[in-house]
This record gives structure tokens, C-alpha cells and sequence, in this order.
């Protein structure tokens, strides 16, 4: 199994490969999109705002799509790395990648308790079967730092959701895609497990 | 339901870690990989490190020093101290820093907030902020490297609208002291500002950290509490298990 992690230059690259390698697990961080296709799994880490990352991974886009069209091959996105996978944004002004159908919105403010980004450690609800979501022993909790959230068209896809005001989407599976909106590579052990199973789907 | 943070902040004076008292007199109490490698093992919601004389030394960021802190935990990790460009910025992010704590350079020049938040986003931002009391009870903003401010809800805000995710307010009079965190000042930004906010600064007791969390704050930085014990304040780690159904 070959693992690329995909490198746009928008940081918590490191973050993601420390926690491969402390699973022993062998990766290359790419920064050449025609690699890609090379790897069977790949990893998009995301951290910043939605125009920024979509700008910087602009020159992927055909190779994302590649890879995630062709057979036997997992991709897991990360935050911002989950939002860009879906046509539009409230944050930004730029066209998403168009892989999901659905946009990403603003946490819904009304509630002036409810402080905005979302962050901190939350654990998840209404869970359902995935391949990352193996071998929890105790109801897993995770670390989210987000302001927008995905909404899916198709609900189907929802594999958890975490509570804060409403109920937001926490991860998703769609065909080969895997995608989390917390931080599994900042959740100590249960980031590991989840990273794991997704070395493992 | 999102679990209030109680954050160990760390203090990094050259390559050792040192705790203050009202941010002098610092004291050493360890290694900072080895004990960031503890705090790591015991799953703490989150770490600050803050370099906290970097800026008026004049030193320069410590990035191998920090790359070989991050290198081995799995938990959100802001650092403070010297930061002053996006190129540095983009290095510890690229390290693993999960957000950046700005001080001087926030004070100094706001726009270069508005600038990182857009960069980056406002969620790897934190403007954090020393408050002290004078002789007359009033509250004004203190930096090692800028004129002091006066102190009101409006200056702290205008940092929100440029663009920081997250507040820190440090009570450095209190600070190592165990006297408790500052409950009026909480209550009081905490319906103000939007942002989650941080404060630090006297926590003395679960029972305190509890009270700032209904008072609105959404996390507890903690140096002496989580770090020493008893009387004698011996060095010590610890980290407090929080029953969260409270």
C-alpha cells in the first residue's frame, strides 16, 4: 500500500505525517500533482480559508479527480480538505471541487452563545458504519476548529454528525471518499485509530 | 456537547521551560520536549507554548526546538513569541502549530492580524492580551514592547474584527499566585465578544475553572496548577480528570 500526503502548502502537513509514522506506516509528502495517481490512498490535509486552499489546489484539481474516479484507491479529506471536495462555499467567492454535490455554510450564528469557530474537543453523534469509524472502544471524541460545515445534498452520505446548536455534519463517505470535518491528526489516541482504519479501509 | 478546554500554557525561556510569578521571576521546572511528551500521554485538550521573552530579547524563533516538540503529540498546539511575519507564520504551521498567539505585533501594527487571518484564517489566530490592575483598580493593557493602553471591551474587539479567532486575556497580576481568575472581566468580554475566549492568570481550583466556563469563557490556560503541588510547590505534572456532566 502506497500513501501519498498530498502537500498544497497550507500547513498541518507535519501534524498528519507524525502520526502516520508513529502508526509505522510508510508515506511520501507530494507536492507533484501527476504523482498521485502513482499512490493507492491519499491523504488532503486543509487548514485555512476555503479561497485560499481552492487556489492552491486549482492544479490538482484533474489529478484529484482521477484519483478518486479510478478503482481500489481511498482519499480521506481533512477539514478544509473535506469543504473543498464540494461545489461552493459561504466562505469564499471561488468554485469548489464539485466532487460532492453540496455546499459548505456558515455555523449558524442566531444563538449569540454559541461562540464561533467551532473549537475544542466534541464528541459525535448518530453515527453509522464506516471504515473509519473500526475498533472505538469508548465513544470517540475529536478536536473540530471550524466556522463553515458541510451540507451534503444527499444525506445519505452522512456518516456522523456533531452537536453544537444544530446538529453539523462531522464526517462523511461518499464512494472512495472519506472526509472529516475535526482533526483526527490532533485527537490523540482516537485521531490515531480513526488514521489507522483508513490505513487499513 | 464541546468540552471547555483547560489548556497547559508552557513557558519557554531559551531552551528550558520556566514558570513565573506575575511573568517574573521565573523559576525552571523541566525540558520542554520531555514534558511536552507527559502532557501528551495525558491526553490534554490542548498546549500553549510561549516563548515569552522572544520579542524583547530579540531572539530569534526557536523552529528546531519546536519542530522537535510537535513532533510527537497528537493534540492542538498554539505558540507564542516572536512571531512577526507571514514566513514564520507558514513555517510552524507547516511544523504542526495548529494557531499562533500574537502579542506585540498585534498591538504594534493590527492590520498584520487582518493580514494573517486571511492567510491562514481566523481559527490559527489568537491576539492575546496582558491585563494588570493599577493602584486605583483600573485595568490597562501592559506589553514588555509597547506603551500601555487603556483598557475597555471596545479595544479587545476591534482585534475580533480584524480577523483573530480566538481572545487570550492574561491577569499577570495574578499570575502563579493561586489567587483565582479575574470573574468580573470574564463575565464582562464574554458577552461582548463573538469568539471563543481564553484567560489564564490565578486558576487555583477546579471549582474556579468551572465558574469561568459559566461565566462564558471557553477555556482555562493554566501554568502553576497544572505544574506544581502543594505548599512547597514542587514540580509536578498533572492534569485534572473533569467530570463534563457537571
Amino acid at each position: 500500500m502506497k500513501l501519498a500526503i498530498i502537500n498544497i502548502n497550507n500547513g498541518n502537513i507535519m501534524s498528519v505525517a507524525n502520526m502516520v509514522d508513529s502508526l509505522n506506516c510508510e508515506y511520501e509528502i507530494i507536492e507533484d500533482p501527476r504523482k498521485l495517481i502513482e499512490f493507492d490512498k491519499a491523504i488532503l490535509p486543509g487548514v485555512g480559508s476555503f479561497d485560499k486552499v481552492i487556489s492552491r489546489v486549482e492544479p490538482w484539481s484533474e489529478y484529484l479527480h482521477r484519483f478518486i474516479q479510478a478503482e481500489n484507491k481511498k482519499f480521506l479529506g481533512i477539514c478544509v480538505g473535506l469543504q473543498m471536495l464540494f461545489s461552493e462555499s459561504e466562505e469564499g467567492k471561488k468554485k469548489g471541487l464539485s466532487f460532492i454535490p453540496g455546499k459548505v455554510k456558515k455555523i449558524n450564528h442566531e444563538n449569540r452563545s454559541l461562540k464561533v469557530p467551532h473549537m475544542g474537543w466534541n464528541t459525535i453523534c448518530d453515527q453509522k458504519e464506516s471504515g473509519i469509524f473500526k475498533e472505538f472502544d469508548e465513544n470517540p471524541r475529536f478536536y473540530f476548529v471550524h466556522s463553515y460545515h458541510v451540507v451534503p445534498e444527499d444525506e445519505s452520505i452522512v456518516t456522523s454528525r456533531v452537536k453544537y446548536g444544530e446538529k453539523l455534519v462531522a464526517s462523511i463517505e461518499y464512494k472512495n471518499i472519506y472526509g472529516v470535518q475535526f482533526h483526527p491528526e490532533k485527537s490523540h489516541k482516537f485521531g490515531k485509530i480513526l488514521i489507522k482504519n483508513f490505513i487499513n479501509a | 456537547m464541546l468540552r471547555p478546554r483547560l489548556i497547559p500554557l508552557l513557558l519557554l525561556e531559551e531552551e528550558r521551560l520556566v514558570k513565573t510569578k506575575k511573568f517574573s521571576n521565573s523559576v525552571y521546572i523541566g525540558d520542554p520536549i520531555n514534558t511536552v511528551k507527559i502532557f501528551n500521554e495525558k491526553e490534554v485538550d490542548e498546549l500553549m507554548i510561549v516563548d515569552y521573552l522572544c520579542t524583547s530579547k530579540k531572539r530569534e524563533i526557536q523552529f528546531n526546538l519546536i519542530k522537535e516538540i510537535v513532533g510527537e503529540s497528537f493534540m492542538p498546539i498554539t505558540y507564542g513569541g516572536g512571531v512577526s511575519t507571514l514566513l514564520s507564520m507558514e513555517k510552524l504551521f507547516f511544523l504542526g502549530i495548529e494557531k499562533i498567539s500574537m502579542q506585540t505585533q498585534a498591538l504594534i501594527n493590527p492590520n498584520f492580524v487582518q493580514k494573517a487571518a486571511e492567510e491562514f484564517g481566523s481559527q490559527a489566530i489568537i491576539v492575546s492580551i496582558d491585563l494588570k490592575k493599577d493602584f486605583f483598580g483600573n485595568y490597562y493593557i501592559k506589553s514588555r514592547n509597547f506603551p500601555n493602553q487603556k483598557y475597555d471591551t471596545a479595544y479587545i474587539k476591534k482585534f475580533v474584527d480584524y480577523g483573530a479567532g480566538e481572545i487570550q486575556i492574561n491577569f499577570i497580576d495574578r499570575d502563579g499566585t493561586f489567587k483565582g481568575l479575574d470573574h468580573k472581566i470574564i463575565t464582562e468580554l464574554a458577552s461582548e465578544i463573538d469568539v471563543p475566549l481564553i484567560f489564564s492568570g490565578g486558576l487555583n481550583s477546579l471549582e474556579d475553572f468551572k465558574n469561568a466556563i459559566d461565566n462564558g469563557s471557553s477555556a482555562v490556560a493554566a501554568g502553576s496548577f497544572l505544574v506544581f503541588r502543594g505548599k512547597n510547590q514542587g514540580v509536578l505534572l498533572s492534569y485534572p480528570k473533569i467530570n463534563y456532566d457537571l
